[in-house]
């Protein structure tokens, strides 16, 4: 599945979900799915065994164990991933809106061209898009900034 | 004096395709409680396979391991590996990498605990800083505070200042010897600084070449604090150098 781009999900979503909230719900999931499985898998594997050895030396409990080896260790990737995630969501949000909903920037833009070619338009829905996604992705980068998960950025 | 360990017979073997590599060939060994022990002996003898063993982390083939009597199966907070690169968790501060290994609630307040372990390995004013902001040589004052907290009767330190550079690594012994003067451990230690063992060690064991066994037993009669620059030590030294065949 992850190989189909999320935009050709397009028809079958409109199929299933009809013109509303729920398809590009559906398609944003998809795209977005895939890149955090990617990247918390990879982390995952990636977890020095000096750990886990150390975790198993103090006989720590299954929960803790998780809590505070596991999931610390692996969030870094994890953080790198809703990062990916979110700008493939924005990308497919305003595909989605060019296609199957009456509404958003993506209509906008699609609409202003149909509407009499009126250019103006389409260039100033491009720049907002441009500046939201700068903006997710500049709150993604804040989540970098926590001091848990600084030490996998630093060097 | 108790033995506190008792190592019986060790071997272990490992297969690489077709080829059975013996690393471990047969060692005994009894260490009382309180004792300094050291192992030396060439690189990739097999110090290491062994000290896996002792503390749990690998079965033997043959042979047993019994701490305090009891047979050894998997590691347990009874003993705490110190090793060459450390394992202090970057994503916890001092004070919470002190505090992982205090489990359920007898420990009082784990806090406190954990700052006063920190306060005596020169630690003071760190505790809320996070392993990316410290030195490597502070870095190896909390690997060896966190495993002070939990109270281990045993260390077991695998080439734990080898990676310091030779300052540090001086330092490191005198302060180590301070707090064990404090709270009385029996240790544990894998190195291949002959120096370092002559300094800390009660006993050196010299191990051979791979498949590992006792080659030579030195007793060190030296009393703390010891000077390396005593005829006695050099003598010492250059008997443990010969027996490693430099």
């Amino acid at each position: 599945m992850r190989p189909i781009s999320p935009i050709a999900w397009i028809p079958l979503a409109i199929l299933w979900f009809g013109v509303g909230n729920a398809s590009p719900i559906f398609l944003i999931f998809i795209a977005s799915v895939f890149p955090l499985i990617v990247q918390t898998a990879a982390g995952v594997h990636t977890i020095e065994k000096r750990y886990l050895n150390a975790a198993e030396n103090f006989g720590v409990s299954r929960y803790k164990l998780f809590t505070q080896v596991i999931i610390p260790a692996v969030l870094p990737e994890m953080i790198v991933g809703m990062r990916i995630s979110l700008g493939v969501a924005w990308l497919v949000v305003v595909a989605a809106e060019m296609i199957a909903l009456r509404s958003g920037l993506g209509y906008l833009i699609m609409d202003s061209r149909n509407a009499g070619n009126r250019y103006d338009l389409v260039i100033a829905g491009m720049i907002i898009i441009g500046i939201i996604g700068l903006l997710l992705d500049g709150l993604m980068r804040l989540l970098e900034g926590l001091k848990t998960v600084r030490w996998r950025y630093g060097r | 004096m108790v033995d506190k360990i008792i190592i019986k017979d060790i071997k272990k073997s490992f297969t690489s395709g077709k080829e059975i590599r013996e690393v471990v060939g047969g060692i005994n060994l009894s260490i009382v409680e309180g004792e300094f022990v050291a192992i030396v002996g060439p690189s990739g003898c097999g110090k290491s396979t062994l000290m896996k063993i002792i503390a749990g982390f690998e079965e033997p083939d043959e042979g047993h391991i019994a701490i305090d009597g009891q047979i050894r199966k998997g590691p347990n907070a009874n003993g705490i590996v110190i090793s060459q690169h450390g394992s202090v968790f970057p994503w916890l501060n001092v004070q919470q990498n002190l505090m992982f290994g205090l489990n359920g609630n007898d420990h009082g307040d784990k806090a406190e605990l954990a700052d006063h372990y920190a306060a005596m390995v020169g630690l003071k004013g760190f505790e809320k800083n996070y392993p990316h902001e410290l030195s490597g040589g502070m870095l190896k004052r909390v690997e060896i505070a966190r495993a002070l907290v939990v109270k281990p009767e045993i260390l077991f330190m695998d080439e734990p200042f080898s990676a310091l550079d030779a300052l540090m690594n001086l330092k490191m012994r005198t302060e180590l010897l301070r707090i064990l003067e404090e709270e009385r451990h029996t240790v544990l230690l894998i190195t291949h600084d002959v120096e370092e063992a002559i300094h800390l060690a009660n006993r050196i064991i010299v191990l051979s070449p791979r498949p590992a066994k006792i080659q030579k037993v030195f007793e060190v009669p030296f009393s703390h604090p010891r000077k390396l620059s005593t005829p006695e030590a050099q003598t010492l030294k250059e008997a443990i150098l010969r027996e490693l065949g430099i």
